[in-house]
């Protein structure tokens, strides 16, 4: 009998969390990327952000910078500090070159700034699952 | 007509007048809170969330063995809605574990900033900057006092404008947003901007934000409610129009830098030192022949905690009624003088007589009235009419400030409304008479000198309630 040997199964779908703590921009973002073709798992607050993402393995995480419990960066470095690597968008108001520069350099791939357009951060999400081999038509 | 006569019509018709003046100024709010609320749908407050013109500020939270909430309070602060902003906690030589705390959770390092001591302050040892891109700052200095802290605050501040706080303020998302739109608005003239202030007591808090907006079950608390709502929607908005709001609260100030470091920053181990520098602004500017405005935003709102107890808010009033006439004698020159403009011909006389002569004569006048009355002296039939006269205009007042606070639609359950409007009332007979007999007490009273403080809270508004699990 043919029998599955447990080849890594591939995900079709890419998994993202998004994490934003304001329910409307948060369902506006999950809806968007479900419209191209991901799986999303919304999270509103920030150390719920940062439990679901440190047990969970997500292709591409949306992290708002202000969050009540942990603040974005903060959820970032503590994944850092137990060595969960993930690429992380982070999404924000903080216009501060200063800020948007040591938030690249804490870790995150990319910065989007609120208020954003929709079609913006979908391709900036594309980019960067194209860039983990997903189908560049998601 | 006798002398005794003479003297209780006199007490009676001041009451009389003190109760149509802040008539006078609740209608004057009225109108103010209306215009208020016009320029601030106009003014697109949220076009300034993204606008590169927004002026930054710094927010600075003097902190005073504040270990156990101190990391929630700059999260709620780091949440604040607003485009620029950097929060400078300053350690005001606390014996816990505030900056142990403060680094463990920012990832704070020493870093060596050149900064102009503007104002001289206790000795600054260590100023601390986050390593996450935060932006947050952490000042080590020796124990000086509140005003002292600020002060440090200032001297570190990078931003034209500072907002004091204080750590156990529950703001509002907006509340920063709310006030730095009067200076955008008139950006030359307004030096300082006041907010408004309510009582946390009964409101359901998550995560350093206020969820649900109720009132509180004792009856001290409640009277409490309802004098923060006179004073902060019938008499501020009422004052600030007419160009003499006397007291900015340090609890929730925003202010432009310059000005403060130009009159010399917060008085040290004063006890009234938000209505000290308040005063000093007004003085500095009015004499320099400077225009300026110094500006109350209601619509600005954060949120603090009000005494439990009768002890305690008697001890806090008396704190009040103390640094009250220490500001007074300090700025006796002010008084009816021309060239302070309004705040010398108007807010400051008035206040004057009513916040400090009037207690007095109140006191005297709940003893002498009736004693004339029993005694034969008195008119039943104008002594009566009078009396009835100021308790039903002082409550209508309070129900003015009821009626002004119905825009900002905290209190909707119809029980509440119930309850508010029965203490607006009760509260003249009972809480008033109460509360000058206090003032009446402050004025012989020598208070500890305690910088700080000492009132005992419930922890409704505790911040730190919620662990965090990480």
């Amino acid at each position: 009998m043919f029998k599955y040997q447990g080849a890594v199964p591939i995900v079709s779908r890419p998994q993202v969390l998004v994490a934003e703590d304001d329910r409307v921009v948060s369902l506006l973002i999950a809806r968007s990327l479900e419209g191209v073709g991901a799986d999303t798992t919304t999270v509103y607050d920030g150390i719920e952000a940062f439990e679901v993402g440190l047990t969970n393995d997500f292709n591409l995480v949306l992290l708002d910078q202000v969050m009540p419990g942990l603040l974005g960066v903060e959820v970032l470095q503590r994944w850092i500090d137990d060595g969960k690597d993930m690429p992380v968008i982070m999404v924000s108001a903080l216009t501060a070159e200063e800020d948007i520069v040591r938030c690249l350099e804490l870790g995150a791939v990319d910065f989007i700034r609120k208020p954003f357009s929709v079609r913006e951060l979908l391709a900036r999400v594309r980019v960067h699952l194209r860039a983990q081999g997903f189908d560049p038509d998601i | 007509m006798s002398f005794i006569e003479l003297f209780n019509y006199g007490i009676l018709i001041y009451f009389v007048v003190m109760e149509l003046q802040l008539l006078l100024i609740a209608s004057v709010s009225f109108f103010a809170l209306r215009r208020d609320q016009f320029t601030s749908m106009h003014g697109r407050l949220h076009d300034m969330l993204t606008s590169d013109t927004t002026p930054p500020v710094s927010i600075i939270i003097p902190a005073y063995n504040e270990s156990a909430g101190i990391t929630e309070s700059v999260r709620s602060m780091a949440m604040l809605k607003y485009t620029s902003k950097e929060i400078i906690v300053v350690n005001d030589g606390s014996s816990d574990e505030t900056v142990k705390r403060m680094i463990d959770e920012f990832r704070m390092e020493p870093i060596d900033v050149p900064f102009r001591p503007s104002l001289q302050t206790q000795v600054i040892h260590r100023v601390y900057k986050s390593r996450l891109p935060l932006p947050i700052v952490l000042v080590d200095k020796d124990n000086g006092g509140k005003g002292d802290a600020i002060n440090a605050g200032i001297n570190i501040a990078r931003y034209p404008y500072v907002m004091a706080t204080d750590a156990d303020m529950v703001l509002d998302d907006e509340c920063l947003l709310r006030a730095v739109r009067h200076f955008v608005e008139d950006r030359s003239r307004t030096i300082a901007v006041g907010g408004n202030v309510r009582p946390l007591n009964g409101c359901e808090v998550r995560r350093g934000r206020v969820t649900n907006v109720s009132l509180p079950r004792r009856p001290v608390e409640l009277a409490q409610v309802v004098e923060y709502i006179r004073s902060f929607l019938s008499g501020r908005p009422g004052w600030s129009a007419l160009g003499s709001l006397l007291i900015i609260s340090g609890a929730f100030g925003i202010f432009q830098k310059r000005a403060l470091i130009e009159v010399g920053g917060f008085r040290h181990g004063h006890l009234g030192e938000d209505m000290e520098l308040t005063m000093r602004l007004h003085r500095h500017y009015s004499k320099k022949r400077i225009p300026y405005r110094i500006v109350y935003a209601p619509d600005a709102v954060a949120w603090t905690e009000v005494p439990l107890s009768r002890r305690v808010l008697r001890r806090q009033r008396m704190r009040w009624h103390r640094g009250l006439m220490q500001v007074i004698w300090q700025y006796k020159g002010m008084l009816g003088n021309p060239r302070y403009g309004m705040v010398g011909l108007l807010g400051w006389p008035s206040f004057v007589a009513f916040e400090f002569v009037a207690p007095i004569l109140e006191f005297v006048g709940w003893f002498v009235v009736p004693a004339s009355l029993v005694l034969g002296f008195l008119n039943w039939e104008i002594a009566l009419p009078l009396f009835l006269i100021s308790l039903v205009l002082g409550a209508a007042n309070s129900l003015i400030g009821l009626f002004l606070d119905e825009r900002f639609g905290y209190y909707n359950a119809p029980g509440d409304a119930a309850k508010l409007l029965v203490y607006s009332v009760g509260e003249q007979l009972g809480m008033r008479q109460r509360t000058v007999w206090w003032r009446v007490r402050a004025m012989f009273w020598n208070p500890r000198r305690k910088a700080w403080g000492d009132m005992q809270r419930a922890g409704v508004g505790n911040l730190a309630s919620e662990k965090i699990s990480a």
